[in-house]
């Protein structure tokens, strides 16, 4: 979520104009997630916040990609853009990382948060789900952290 | 080649079989079933009903599913192959107009029109070219039979590659697909024919141009724009997203930098207040204002590079030396520079400069360019009266040495950088009227 403005928040650089309507339409789709009801059953508990990490990570994704990919926007806005957290800068510091390029959210490259002290599952590639499992059909298909079905940087 | 046996198990154990498409089921084992087994084994897409079958020759047959795909077929045997060794056949097929054939395979994926038979001009082709082959070996067909053949084979592999979301039947394929979809592309593209390749480049460039009919926000993400032309038929003809995405992100980046060179040089023109074009254009070397920051200011030995910023701040402003250089480029570089500035006198530092230019005369004198403005320059003794048009001269000069092309190197040397504008100026104009009447 991008910082309350205040009094005391700087002014936005140049070129903010050009992207606002896009980082509203992401407010306006976090804000409709609000409304959704979460699931009666325990086990699918943690699907609310599925869509709200899908939402942060595709609003990260697109500052990144202005920046680095587009070269739309300056560095002083950039750096502006990270500063009132429109993007989580954290994550785009593990993009940068070969073998991350993809990476979902934080929480899924952290070994100390799961029981075997492994990554989540959602970091194995693809092919090698499929070589491991007995008859080649793999039977993941969401992560439990923040549902993604994969995020190796060879899917 | 479609397959309407499945095989279940009912609550039991036992297997039972259903055909789906006369609804009937039994627990014996249809006789057909055994085929579409070892079909299905490995994929678990389904196979697209086929749509034409040419018989060629050898009785071997050329399936067209109706997603465009194609198989060959023995019939006497049952065997099937995406690919066919058989050189009767392939040289049928390669007399066969590529035309009609394309049109076939383009007809079984749904594409309208109209009255024409294709299949039937086709198969009369190949009954034409059965005639012929059993009459006797025309000169023709054997002068042809090679070349052809490639044409065939690869317009075959292009067709495989642009149809890489559809359904596919291949085995190999289909399972490649659910890794990694541009392992496919990525082979295939190698192999497409030159025809294929612009028939390819010309839907692109029809899907790009879909941006500009609906006006996309350059700004904005392929997930929120996309949907503004997914109603529009052409944007299907890129068939999967990854690359629809790719192209949009590649416009995106196209239409902002035009967007930013637009915008450029109205922006570029308030620091510098509205001077000539062609002076504009002239593009300083790297650390060019970092050298003018430190032969303005006053040097003691005691100073660091970090003084020195925190001293000219408005100077490091102005000339949005933060945009062109790094911290570490800045640091290592003032370093370097204050390490003459501190031990030398403007004269000895002269000295140091001519020398390096003494030892650069080879690449110098190789890059000479625009002789003409050079000796224009040359000719004028005294120096102009406003800085900035010394200024201007002497990346004039600069220019003419062609400091961003051959003589790039110069470039990167502290020691270019070792005088003031002016004094600069001077000794690159003696060193070149040297150079100019040496040579």
């Amino acid at each position: 979520m991008p910082r309350i403005k205040t009094k005391k928040t700087k002014v936005a650089p140049a070129g903010f104009d050009k992207i606002k309507p896009t980082l509203i339409d992401f407010d306006i789709q976090l804000k409709e997630l609000q409304d959704d009801k979460a699931s009666r059953l325990a086990a699918n508990a943690d699907q609310g916040a599925w869509k709200v990490f899908q939402l942060s990570h595709e609003r990260s994704r697109y500052v990144y990609d202005l920046y680095y990919k587009r070269k739309a926007i300056s560095k002083d806005l950039y750096e502006w853009l990270l500063r009132e957290k429109y993007a989580d800068k954290m994550l785009i510091a593990k993009w940068k990382k070969k073998g991350y390029e993809k990476l979902c959210c934080l929480r899924c490259i952290q070994t100390s948060e799961t029981a075997q002290g492994n990554t989540c599952i959602c970091r194995v590639p693809r092919a090698t789900l499929e070589k491991n499992s007995k008859d080649g059909i793999v039977t993941f298909t969401r992560c439990v952290h923040c549902g993604c079905s994969g995020c190796a940087s060879t899917d | 080649m479609p397959q309407y046996w499945r095989e279940y198990k009912t609550p039991d154990g036992t297997n039972y079989y259903y055909n789906v498409n006369t609804k009937r089921s039994t627990t014996d084992k249809p006789d057909d079933f055994e085929e579409y087994q070892s079909f299905k084994s490995k994929s678990r897409r389904l196979d697209p009903g086929v749509t034409f079958v040419v018989p060629l020759t050898n009785d071997w047959v050329l399936s067209v599913c109706e997603n465009g795909q194609r198989f060959f077929y023995k019939k006497s045997t049952g065997e099937s192959q995406w690919s066919i060794e058989d050189y009767e056949s392939l040289r049928i097929l390669s007399l066969v107009d590529k035309e009609k054939l394309v049109l076939l395979l383009a007809v079984a994926r749904g594409l309208d029109i109209g009255e024409r038979d294709v299949y039937q001009e086709v198969l009369e082709d190949i009954s034409n070219i059965k005639q012929n082959n059993g009459d006797s070996e025309s000169p023709k067909v054997v002068e042809t039979a090679e070349e052809p053949l490639q044409a065939v084979r690869t317009l075959i592999a292009a067709y495989e590659s642009s149809d890489e979301d559809g359904g596919s039947c291949d085995e190999e394929n289909a399972e490649e697909e659910v890794h990694g979809g541009d392992i496919v592309s990525n082979s295939d593209i190698e192999e497409l024919g030159a025809v294929s390749l612009e028939q390819d480049r010309a839907e692109k460039q029809k899907f790009i141009s879909l941006f500009e009919e609906y006006g996309l926000d350059p700004y904005s993400t392929w997930n929120m724009q996309s949907k503004k032309i997914s109603d529009d038929p052409i944007f299907y003809q890129v068939a999967s997203d990854a690359e629809r995405k790719e192209l949009f992100e590649g416009w995106c980046a196209a239409k902002v930098k035009l967007e930013d060179d637009a915008e450029g040089p109205a922006s570029c023109e308030i620091p510098s207040g509205g001077e000539d074009l062609s002076a504009d254009e002239l593009e300083p070397t790297r650390y060019h204002y970092l050298a003018h920051i430190v032969s303005k200011a006053e040097v003691t030995p005691s100073k660091l590079p970090k003084d020195l910023r925190s001293e000219q701040k408005q100077l490091f402003k102005q000339f949005k030396i933060k945009e062109s250089l790094g911290k570490k480029q800045q640091d290592e570089f003032l370093s370097k520079l204050l390490f003459y500035y501190k031990n030398m006198t403007e004269e000895q530092r002269s000295e140091v400069f001519i020398k390096l230019l003494k030892t650069k005369r080879k690449v110098i004198s190789k890059g000479l360019k625009d002789t003409e403005q050079l000796q224009s320059i040359l000719s004028q003794h005294d120096l102009p009266e406003s800085g900035f048009e010394i200024e201007s001269q002497l990346l004039r000069l600069e220019d003419c040495i062609d400091i961003h092309g051959t003589s790039k190197t110069l470039q990167d040397e502290v020691q270019y950088y070792l005088l003031g504008i002016r004094q600069k100026t001077i000794a690159l104009k003696k060193f070149l009227s040297e150079l100019n009447n040496s040579s």
